[in-house]
Parts: structure tokens; sequence; C-alpha cells
């Protein structure tokens, strides 16, 4: 991605940001192995805009998301938040990021009103909503999550999953945030509470111009509602750029493969395609594989990608993949090639 | 074509569910499951799609008798290979469960005892289910553990579950419920808790699985397009009850409920190398307690009339000419022309 693009359109930009975490898990209690989570991310949000976040669990998703919102310490590189109000604004970046996360059984506190759970951010922040007009501002957040305002008396225990989590997305707006970051916000959800969700996130951001970082491994719901996407794999993105051209003609394998994997609702209309398979399961963080380190498990790797870290390359407008045979235009491998589980 | 008559039944049918209804004791109008029936046959891959509290985890339980209290089997009955196994006031015989019938549970973290070794667990399952010696049971584990895929089968006879990634813990379990080489697999929502890619290499290890032994299948899942390339055949619950069944490829094609119909619809999936957006069915799926008088999607259709709530559809056989065979559904209105649909197309 190129940072300094439009720089002046962005709400958040990351600059090559490190996260290290100690391990204590390991042998020693007393000297802990120090294990990096983020390997040098860079990425950009554009005001109003969805950014997909996509990867499998494990590689650093959540990480990078906690360390956005400033939930966790980042150990080198930059995160800069520009908000609309301009640099000199008085609002803590705290509150013009928030986040939506996975269990909306869990991230509701259970002892505590749908009422109280939505207007905590007011009660920190006494300036940001004066109390006389909770009341209606309560009402309105509930009619824009499609909630009937009775549920404002009830605890989350009365609300089902799908429920939870409007009552979790009007939270987050309830500090008018210039960013949402849902964390697998839609992934715990079935079919059609799933896509309920993922509505309301589009009319909401329609309606606000609130950007979303959208974090999920479930591909479909990224490319429903992103502008732009990022493939990450084990603390570093492969992968990224506009979402029609990424999942069209993806350039990494390991986003390759990742597509591929995904199961189609009539496979008996497309034609017989070659299936790769990711071999393995994702090497520990602890141990990277040197140069590039999907080589493990891809199956086009070559001696280069174990010497050298691939670089990124250009291959459509705005497309960019780190892997050395990326190529503008990415020779699809030939019907023999399998790959070895 | 298969007559449904019962004399023919025990020929093909594997495994038989008939007219299964479990309820919440003490609560005799509240049904979880009210009227089940539908049938695999021996070899066949048969999926159970539903969307959460429609009762698909229940039916795998009923099968098992395992239905934990409060809910009770209050009518029905399940043959296994001829012989009835589960019936109201009678326990399941001996050596089916875990025997002939294998299980696969969603969450493997769960299903596995965190303070036994992995080779242990699967060990156990033979020493105690085909009496082998400890030396022949040990042996076996490792060809086992190698079958479904773990790397170095033999170093991990002494880790814990919790040593093992979630991908990992699922093929443990895979190994255990193939063990004594069941004639029939339940799993229920088994690749749910994994990764995309992980959940490809555990569906690849069952089918193949499958194929090798000749196993029957029940597929429990949520998941349209997973089930599509699991099962042949498909049985759509909804709200404790059987809306639609047939081969998964007519049913897909041509669905013949309004249910069936939105749920495909709200599956937001690739097809044909696009996207294909979800259109989520309104409202949410009703819980046992709920009294719905007639259909009990009727609350939620779009296509709902007078009949819908006055009558309950019950299942009814499709003109195979359009739908294709075995295709039933229990609608008012199923294999009518949709006059709204009509337009609004």
């Amino acid at each position: 991605m190129a940072p300094e693009a439009i720089a002046s359109d962005n709400v958040l930009e990351a600059h090559n940001v490190h996260v290290v975490v100690r391990d204590r898990s390991q042998r020693s209690f007393l000297r802990p192995r120090e294990v990096e989570i983020l390997a040098g991310v860079s990425l950009n949000l554009g005001r109003g805009e969805t950014l997909g976040l996509l990867g499998e669990s494990g590689c650093g998703k959540t990480t990078l998301a906690r360390s956005l919102c400033g939930l966790m310490p980042i150990q080198s590189g930059s995160i800069t938040f520009t908000s609309s109000l301009g640099r000199g604004s008085q609002r803590p970046p705290v509150l013009a990021v928030q986040m939506v996360f996975q269990d909306p059984f869990g991230s509701l506190n259970p002892r505590r009103r749908i009422r109280e759970i939505i207007a905590e951010g007011w009660e920190i922040n006494p300036r940001l909503v004066p109390r006389h007009s909770w009341e209606d501002r309560l009402h309105s957040l509930m009619r824009d999550v499609g909630l009937p305002a009775e549920h404002l008396h009830r605890f989350p225990a009365a609300l089902s999953g799908g429920e939870r989590q409007r009552v979790a997305i009007a939270r987050a707006l309830a500090v008018d945030p210039e960013v949402v970051i849902c964390d697998e916000a839609v992934s715990a959800l079935d079919a059609s509470v799933k896509a309920q969700i993922i509505e309301l996130l589009a009319e909401v951001q329609a309606r606000t111009g609130v950007a979303y970082i959208f974090i999920s491994h479930d591909t479909s719901s990224v490319r429903r509602l992103s502008d732009r996407v990022a493939v990450m794999y084990l603390g570093k993105i492969v992968e990224s750029g506009p979402s029609s051209s990424v999942f069209s003609s993806p350039a990494h394998p390991y986003t390759m493969a990742l597509l591929a994997a995904i199961p189609r609702l009539r496979p008996w209309r497309s034609r017989a395609e070659q299936r790769r398979l990711v071999a393995g399961e994702v090497p520990s963080f602890a141990n990277p594989p040197s140069g590039c380190r999907y080589r493990t498990r891809c199956w086009m790797a070559k001696e280069i990608c174990a010497q050298f870290e691939p670089p990124e390359v250009e291959v459509g407008d705005g497309h960019v993949a780190a892997c050395h045979f990326a190529t503008a235009q990415q020779p699809v491998p030939a019907n023999g090639d399998t790959v070895a589980l | 074509m298969p007559e449904r008559a019962q004399s023919k039944a025990e020929d093909g049918a594997l495994l038989r569910i008939d007219g299964l209804s479990v309820s919440v004791s003490q609560q005799p109008g509240m049904l979880v499951l009210d009227d089940v029936s539908f049938t695999i046959g021996r070899g066949e891959s048969v999926a159970l799609v539903g969307e959460s509290g429609s009762g698909k985890s229940t039916v795998a339980l009923a099968v098992l008798d395992l239905l934990p209290a409060p809910l009770a089997l209050s009518s029905g009955t399940i043959t296994f290979a001829g012989a009835p196994i589960v019936r109201p006031g009678h326990a399941i015989p001996q050596g089916v469960r875990g025997k002939r019938i294998g299980i696969v549970f969603q969450d493997p973290l769960d299903a596995l005892n965190p303070t036994m070794r992995v080779g242990e667990q699967v060990a156990e399952t033979l020493t105690e289910g085909a009496g082998m010696s400890s030396r022949q049971a040990r042996a076996r584990t490792v060809e086992l553990l190698a079958e479904v895929g773990i790397p170095q089968p033999r170093d991990k006879l002494r880790v814990y579950p919790h040593e093992l990634s979630g991908g990992q813990r699922q093929r443990v379990m895979i190994a255990i419920a193939l063990a004594l080489e069941p004639d029939l697999l339940i799993a229920d929502e088994p690749t749910t808790a994994l990764d995309v890619t992980i959940q490809r290499q555990v569906i690849d290890l069952l089918l193949r699985l499958r194929e090798a032994r000749q196993m029957a299948m029940l597929f429990i899942s949520h998941d349209l397009p997973l089930v599509a390339e699991v099962a042949s055949r498909v049985v759509v619950l909804y709200g404790g009850r059987v809306m639609e069944s047939g081969s998964v490829r007519d049913v897909y094609e041509h669905p013949a409920s309004p249910y069936t119909t939105g749920l495909i619809a709200a599956s937001t999936s690739f097809d044909e190398a696009h996207l294909v957006v979800g259109r989520p069915i309104r409202g949410s799926a009703p819980s046992p307690a709920e009294v719905i008088p007639g259909c009990r999607f009727h609350p939620r259709c779009e296509r709902a009339e007078e009949v819908c709530v006055l009558e309950r559809p019950m299942p009814r056989l499709l003109p195979a000419s359009r739908f294709g065979e075995r295709h039933e559904a229990a609608c008012h209105f199923a294999g009518m022309p949709d006059r709204k649909e009509a337009h609004g197309a």
C-alpha cells in the first residue's frame, strides 16, 4: 500500500507496526521469550471506507485491531489517527475508534441493562452527551440498529445473539466514532442473522459515513462489505488492494488457496476447478520461517523463498502482493500441479 | 424408484427416523422436535440443515439416546439396520452408540477429556469397545492417528488435548469416532470452529474416510455451501419440523418451500466465481416455547395466507418431473408458482 497516496483523506494510518509480546507459557517463566506478533504492518483507512482484514485464526488480526484502537502497546512503527475535526481536536482518539467484538455473549456485561451498556461512554465522558438528552439519544440509537425501545430495560440475557450484536453496534455508535473496528463481528451468527447484521453495518455506514475495519476469516462477509481488503498471514500483510481486484485475480498463493477453500453453494454449476489445498497448519510466531513466511505451506515455494523476504509487487492499480512470483498477470498453475498435504 | 412403503424399508435404509417428537418434560405442549421423519440409506450422506434452535442437534442426541434432561422423547421410533434402537421408555441397546454409530461434535475441546493424554483416549475406545489388549490398542491408535492425518502420530500419543491445534483436536475426535468402524457417522457442525483452510482439510478427510469405509453419514450444519460439498441428500429443519427434504441438488436448484428459498438466498457465498450476497429472512427463528398455529414459518413468510395460520402443512411428495425424485416439502404452496415472486422478479 502507498501510505503517501491520499494521506489527507485517511482517518487512520499505520506504518510499519511491530508488536511484541512476552510468552510466559514456555519453560522459563522468569525469562520469558519475546514473540513478535505483528512484523511490520502498514495500512491506511480512508474516511467512510471499509477495509476488510482477512486471515485465519492466529495470524495477528485481533492483535492488529487492538493496537489500532490503543488497547495494545506497539513496539515500533506508528499509528496515526486524523480526526475530521482537525489534528488539534480535543477528542481523545479512544472515542473516535470503537470496537465491536465477536462474541455478543461475552462482550456485554450481563449485570447491566442495555441502557446502561449503551450509555456507559457518556457516563465516562460527561461532556459528550448532556444527560437530559440521553433518553432521546438512546431511543434513536435503538431505532438505528433496529431494536425495539423496550429492550433498553432488559438485561443481555433476554436477547438473542443477533440482538446482542445490534446492542454492541449501538454502543460503538453512541460516542459518534469515526472508525469502528469489527473484530469477527458476524462470525458467531447464523447465516440469516449474519446477513441482517451485515446489512445493518452497510446501512449505518451509508448514513453516518463511519469507516470500518472489518476483520474476519469469513471471506464472503469480507467481500460483501469491503471496498479494499488486506490479507494477513503470520503477522504480515501478504496482499492488499481493491476488493474486486483481490477477489477476482488474487496474486498471492495464500490468497488463492484461501479463496479456493471456500465451499460453493452450487458446486455442480461451476466447472470442475482444480482444488488447491493449503498444506499443514500455520507455523508458530515464536519461530517463523525464514524468507517468506508462507513458504512452508506454499505449492509454489522455491529456494529463493527461504532466502529472501519477498518484496511488495504492485500487480494492479493499488493491488500489492508480497510474493517472489507475483506478477501483474499471475500465471495460473497448470492442471497437473497438485499440492502435497 | 423405491416406494416409501414400510415393507421395503429394511433393505434400503440404515437409519429410519419415524415420527420423532421430543418434548420438554412437564410442558407437554412444548416440542423441540415435532414429528420428524427421514431415512439414511447404507453409505448415504444426509445433511440436516437449519438455523440455531431448529432442533438439528437434538436429532443427533435423540439418535444416540443422549437427550439431556429436561428433554425427553415423547413419541416416535428410530430404527437402525432394521432393529428399533430408540423408543419411548426403552434405553438404546448396548453396542450401538459409539460402536455402530460414531459421533463427532462441534467443539473437540469440550468433547475430549482435558486431563487424559490423547493416545489413552483413543486407546480406551479400542480396549473398552473392541476388547483389544492395551498393546494392540496402542498400535491401532498410531494407525488411526496416521489415517486422520496427524503428523508424527507416535509422538502425539502422549500430548494432552490443549497442546493440539483446533484442527488436530478435531482429527483426534474423528479418529475416536472411527475407531470401532461404525456404519454411521454423525458429524454435528464438525468444522464450525475451524478456519476455512483447515475446514477444507477436515472435510476432505471425512469424505475420503467415508468413501473408503462405505460409511453412512448424518452431517449437521447451518452452512448450506458446505452441505453441498458433503451430502447427497438434505433435510431442512425449521422450528423442530421438517420443512423440506430431497437431493441437495434438487433442493438447492428448485426449493419448493419459501423457507428453504429464503435460507438459500440468505447464504452469502461464492458461486460460479462471483459473490452472491445474502438476503436475510425477516424476523428470527422461533423458540420451542412459542405457540405458533398452522405452519411454524408463517409469521416470517412472505407468501403466508389464511390457510397457513389455520392448518399445519404436512410433508408431501412433489412431482418428480419438476422437483426431482423423493423431493418433499411441508408447505401449502409447495410447487405452486409464486405470484408475488413473478411480479417482483
